[in-house]
């Protein structure tokens, strides 16, 4: 029943006569105080009979005089009726953003996305005239991935302005941008940015088909349609990229990806997720190769760090002492002495307080969230080591693994080794190197069978052909020699430089 | 899933599938007590390996008789198959993991019982074994390199440990020992017998046409190491060691010195990647047998193939257990079973290939039938003595005196804690009393790994008291064998001695050793040639001497004249 109710509904026409749409607007808007129902009476004898439906926040400056509407309005006083219908009809209100509805369901749509509508008596259209929409942060820059050359940037809230940054950065009418909604309740408008000549057509198929799977009441950030949308579920480990940058997203567009923007979300989507690609940060292609190469090579030892020195730590003091030279062990002897807790506990408690006070920081405003990261990690490191209740080593391990996390340029990509590395800990605690072994083969075990859009999650370290040129390993390649595109691309578009003949 | 891949693998992750899977079990199961080894072994694998490239040629014309086996093999042909093959996975699976509940806790941790190893083991190992050929080709992509890379790395710097006369021993004896070819090759033919199950990888190899190839190049690699592996073992610890040993790999990194002290000790390193070998060998199998399973339409071997394996790890019959029963299950079943179901399915199929095929397998057929013939101790429970005195009492006691580090000389740190006990003496008729009376009067457990000198009092070199010492040193599982060994009047008193200016007996003689000039440097006796003179029945070198002359102390080297010195107190 309901069913065919709100068929009946999306089929509704907007009706010629004016009562009987305002009638049923205000039937759908009742108890709805931020959507204002203005009815007018315009032309030279007040004979016209509007409708005006806005938000109220969203469109209120726009019966200001020194806008598109205020000055129609204003013109449609001196004119007769007749005339009015005629430049409705005729001209789209003279406004160029203007557009014509002819069901009550665009009608709705476009009210909620932040426009304004408007109803004459006697003509089956209502008119959507455009606004400045929700109210939202403008372009700001980005927090998370803080480069030190490249755009400033960053993604803003508005799904529309995210795709203008992109757009700025790719100025071809090759690059399209697909709109889909999701959400019967929040109806988000998703944008999927894409070249059209590059990406593989079987890519857009399928995540048009994901987003189709579920029906869902509200998308509210990019992450829930991540999590609906990805290939495993379970796996700790991200297979969407994400990125705030706007020249980043572009950049994978370049390669044949795809990159999905949500609205109210700053965190662009990007797909297929790869390894590797989270392990490259947008300025690994701004920067000179040498440097950019060394950067990665260290941001893959920061990621051993951040995911195996706890475990090691433990396996080593615990199970294999003979390993460390007989002075560092006896250091870490004596340092120990008298700590109340096993190691295992001890560096477990740190960790955890460590998760503490990053989380800590992460909800504390601005400068004091910092402030606190430096009061936390400092004083209580030191108070806890004054007062026996770890080793000074221990402070450090945690130490070196926390900023080993951080230099993980991709903030999901990172917890999932935060999550693991608990893991590991336990496994180097109780079974020494063995269990660190063991828990390696189940990590690379798991990595080798995820997929990304079919895509092998460890495409770059596994690919059965030679791919020069490309560019997507450890190693950053000159950028004279980045010849070809990635596997995401369609085959027919793999050289992405080539030198201009003389 | 539109854009899932081929669900095939490359060349080269079908190369290091083959390193993977092979490597660490033909290490540590073909060298050893019983097995050939010497002149002879090293012959023996070269032919192996030659006999295998013909093998290689049938197995790759037979792969695609291998995807339904009850098409080409028939309904019955199929099920003995596929039985025969899940047998040997089962069998193979089993003998591994009670490899890994032997060696972890001989070489890694002792205090992990093996049942809980190989439990663990299997458990990680049967996790996606039944998710396609593309997710093992994956685990080979991603971990080949680094582990071939570790092996041969590895393996080269264990090569500045040997030496010549060592080597040239090995050849004279394997020479008079007499011909053992034909036994080392059978053996080694067996040992390689998991390659028969290669067929059912090849259909999801890209280019199958072409990979012959790399299996020649894998099977050659293979056979580089192995004899590499044959050459290194007598030229590091002796002939006579690598004969007695039942895994000789195992300590081989055991006395390797690197430079830059970052760490003291690597066979822990070549532990974990000789495990790490090991349990991709068995989740390989695992795979392998679900697929021969699946291909015989007897449905999957996702979860009871792993159990089975376990339990097999664990049976003992008759008080015979896998380690004991696989050497002739491969020998006497396997391999001439594997051949003849092979050449079944060749035959049955014979209108679809050609006659070079039939040759290949013939002539394997023949030359086989000829050859046919949890929980650890924390760092500040532990005590770490850095020198072992050994004498030997007049009521015919062991008396083993342990040289205790100064603490806070050594660290640096002035924590308070227990002070250092200067040295500690515990005395008892044998080796497992002694530890017996430690274990009942000290509180912290003997941390044994960081040892540096061992000083054997004179009483310790009167009638080879010192064999029965090396002979129980060897199974402990810390003790490194890079120690200097010396000998004094008596040990204890050697080892009770402390230095003025370093933190123990076991430092100052470390760095006299080690912190001259290459040229100046004194040659000292380790304990690895103690060991090789145990092995070799030979006497005991001339070992240096401490002399303990009042607050002072001299060590004497043999052969250097005056190339004395002396440390004060």
């Amino acid at each position: 029943m309901d069913k065919n109710n709100s068929k009946t509904e999306e089929e509704k026409k907007v009706s010629v006569s004016l009562r009987e749409n305002e009638a049923y607007i205000r039937k759908r808007c009742e108890n709805c105080g931020d959507i204002v129902i203005r009815p007018m009476r315009l032309g030279k004898e007040r004979k016209a009979d509007c409708l005006m439906v806005y938000l109220e926040v969203a469109t209120a400056n726009m019966m200001l005089e020194d806008s598109a509407l205020g000055k129609m309005i204003n013109h449609f006083w001196e004119i007769p009726p007749e005339q009015i219908r005629e430049f409705v009809k005729n001209n789209s209100l003279g406004i160029a953003s203007a557009g014509k509805l002819s069901t009550m369901q665009e009608v709705f749509a476009a009210l909620l996305a932040g426009n304004a509508v408007f109803f004459l008596d006697g003509f089956d259209q209502a008119m959507k005239i455009s606004s400045s929409g929700y109210p939202g942060m403008g372009v700001s820059e980005t927090e998370t991935e803080k480069v030190l050359r490249g755009s400033k940037e960053g993604f803003s809230d508005s799904v529309k302005i995210n795709s203008a940054l992109v757009r700025k950065r790719l100025r071809d009418t090759r690059m399209k941008v697909e709109e889909h909604y999701m959400g019967v309740r929040s109806n988000t408008l998703i944008h999927m940015l894409f070249m059209e000549d590059l990406v593989r057509e079987e890519l857009l198929d399928e995540i048009r088909e994901r987003m189709e799977a579920f029906q869902v009441d509200g998308i509210l950030d990019s992450g829930m349609l991540e999590q609906l949308t990805e290939d495993s579920w379970i796996s700790p480990f991200p297979q969407y990229q994400t990125t705030e940058r706007p020249d980043r997203a572009a950049q994978e567009i370049l390669n044949g990806k795809v990159v999905l923007l949500c609205d109210n979300s700053p965190f662009a989507l990007i797909f297929p997720g790869t390894f590797s690609g989270f392990m490259e940060s947008s300025e690994d292609w701004y920067n000179r190769f040498e440097m950019a190469s060394f950067l990665r090579i260290m941001r893959y030892l920061a990621m051993l760090a951040a995911t195996l020195l706890p475990g090691l730590y433990l396996a080593v003091i615990r199970f294999h002492t003979q390993v460390l030279p007989a002075n560092l062990i006896l250091s870490f002897a004596q340092a120990r002495e008298g700590v109340p807790f096993s190691s295992v506990a001890e560096l477990l408690f740190l960790e955890l307080g460590f998760e503490l006070i990053r989380e800590a920081g992460v909800h504390i405003p601005g400068t004091l969230g910092n402030a606190m990261g430096i009061v936390g990690g400092l004083i209580i490191g030191s108070a806890a080591v004054e007062a026996n209740l770890v080793s000074p080593i221990v402070v450090m391990i945690v130490a070196i693994t926390a900023l080993g996390s951080l230099a993980i340029p991709n903030e999901e990509f990172t917890s999932a080794f935060r999550l693991i590395k608990y893991f590991f800990l336990f496994l180097g605690g109780y079974l020494g190197i063995y269990g660190m072994v063991l828990g390696i083969y189940m990590v690379i075990s798991h990595l080798a069978g995820l997929l990304s859009f079919g895509f092998p999650y460890l495409g770059a370290f596994t690919r059965k052909n030679k791919a020069q040129g490309v560019g997507d390993g450890i190693f950053r390649i000159p950028f004279r020699l980045r010849r070809y595109r990635p596997v995401f691309a369609s085959r027919k578009e793999r050289i992405r430089l080539k030198r201009r003949k003389q | 899933m539109r854009i899932e891949e081929n669900n095939r693998i490359s060349h080269k992750q079908l190369y290091f599938q083959i390193l993977l899977t092979f490597t660490s079990p033909l290490l540590l199961g073909l060298f050893g007590k019983g097995r050939p080894a010497g002149i002879w072994g090293i012959l023996g694998t070269a032919a192996a390996v030659i006999l295998l490239f013909l093998y290689l040629v049938f197995l790759i014309r037979l792969a695609p008789f291998c995807t339904n086996l009850k098409k080409y093999a028939g309904t019955g042909g199929g099920i003995v198959i596929a039985l025969f093959l899940s047998v040997y996975v089962i069998l193979t699976c089993g003998y591994l993991l009670h490899m890994l509940a032997v060696i972890v806790p001989e070489s890694l941790t002792n205090q992990i019982s093996g049942k809980w190893i190989a439990f663990l083991a299997v458990l990680v190992c049967a996790m996606g074994t039944h998710k396609g050929m593309q997710r093992r080709g994956r685990m080979a992509g991603a971990s080949g390199g680094l582990y071939l890379a570790a092996v041969i790395l590895l393996m080269v710097l264990t090569a500045f440990q040997g030496r010549k006369d060592y080597l040239v021993q090995m050849i004279e004896d394997s020479v008079a020992a007499g011909l053992e070819f034909k036994d080392g090759f059978y053996i080694q033919l067996c040992a390689f017998s998991g390659i028969g199950l290669l067929p059912f990888s090849l259909p999801c190899v890209e280019k199958q046409g072409s990979s012959g190839k790399v299996l020649a190049c894998g099977i050659l690699t293979l056979g580089g190491i192995l004899v590499g592996m044959e050459l290194l073992l007598p030229a590091v610890f002796g002939w006579n060691r690598v004969l007695q040993e039942e895994y000789p790999v195992l300590p081989l990194l055991a006395g390797a010195n690197l430079p830059g002290n970052v760490l003291a000790r690597f066979d822990v390193i070549w532990m974990g990647i000789l495990v790490f070998g090991l349990l991709f060998s068995i989740g390989s199998l695992l795979h392998y047998g679900d697929q021969i399973l699946k291909n015989a339409m007897l449905g999957t071997g996702r979860y009871w193939l792993a159990g089975a394996a376990y339990a097999v790890s664990l049976t003992k019959v008759k008080g015979l257990g896998i380690g004991q029963i696989f050497e002739p299950y491969l020998e006497y079943v396997f391999l001439p079973g594997l051949l003849l179901l092979q050449i079944f399915l060749m035959v049955r199929n014979r209108g679809k290939w050609k006659k070079k095929g039939l040759a290949a397998a013939g002539m394997v057929l023949s030359m086989c039938l000829f050859a046919g013939g949890c929980g650890g101790v924390e760092p500040e429970k532990r005590i770490y003595p850095l020198a072992l005195g050994v004498d030997l009492d007049e009521k015919k006691n062991y008396v083993f005196t342990y040289g205790m580090p100064d603490m806070m000389r050594a660290t640096g740190q002035d924590k308070a804690g227990e002070e250092g006990v200067g040295s500690l003496t515990v005395s008892g008729s044998s080796f497992s009393e002694i530890e017996q009376v430690y274990r009942r009067s000290q509180g912290k457990y003997l941390d044994l790994g960081h040892l540096q000198i061992l000083v054997l009092g004179n009483s310790m070199l009167e009638r080879e008291n010192w064999r029965h010492l090396a002979d129980y040193l060897r199974q402990e599982l810390y003790v490194g064998e890079n120690i200097y060994v010396f000998q004094a009047e008596s040990g204890q008193k050697a080892v009770s001695w402390r230095s003025g200016t370093e933190s123990s007996l076991g430092e100052w003689v470390q760095g006299i050793m080690e912190n001259n000039q290459w040229d100046r440097r004194p040659d000292g006796i380790t304990l690895r040639d103690i060991y090789y003179d145990f092995y070799t029945g030979k006497e005991l070198q001339k070992l240096p001497v401490i002399r303990v002359e009042g607050e002072q102390i001299h060590v004497d080297f043999p052969g250097q004249n005056k190339q004395e010195k002396t440390g004060n107190t």
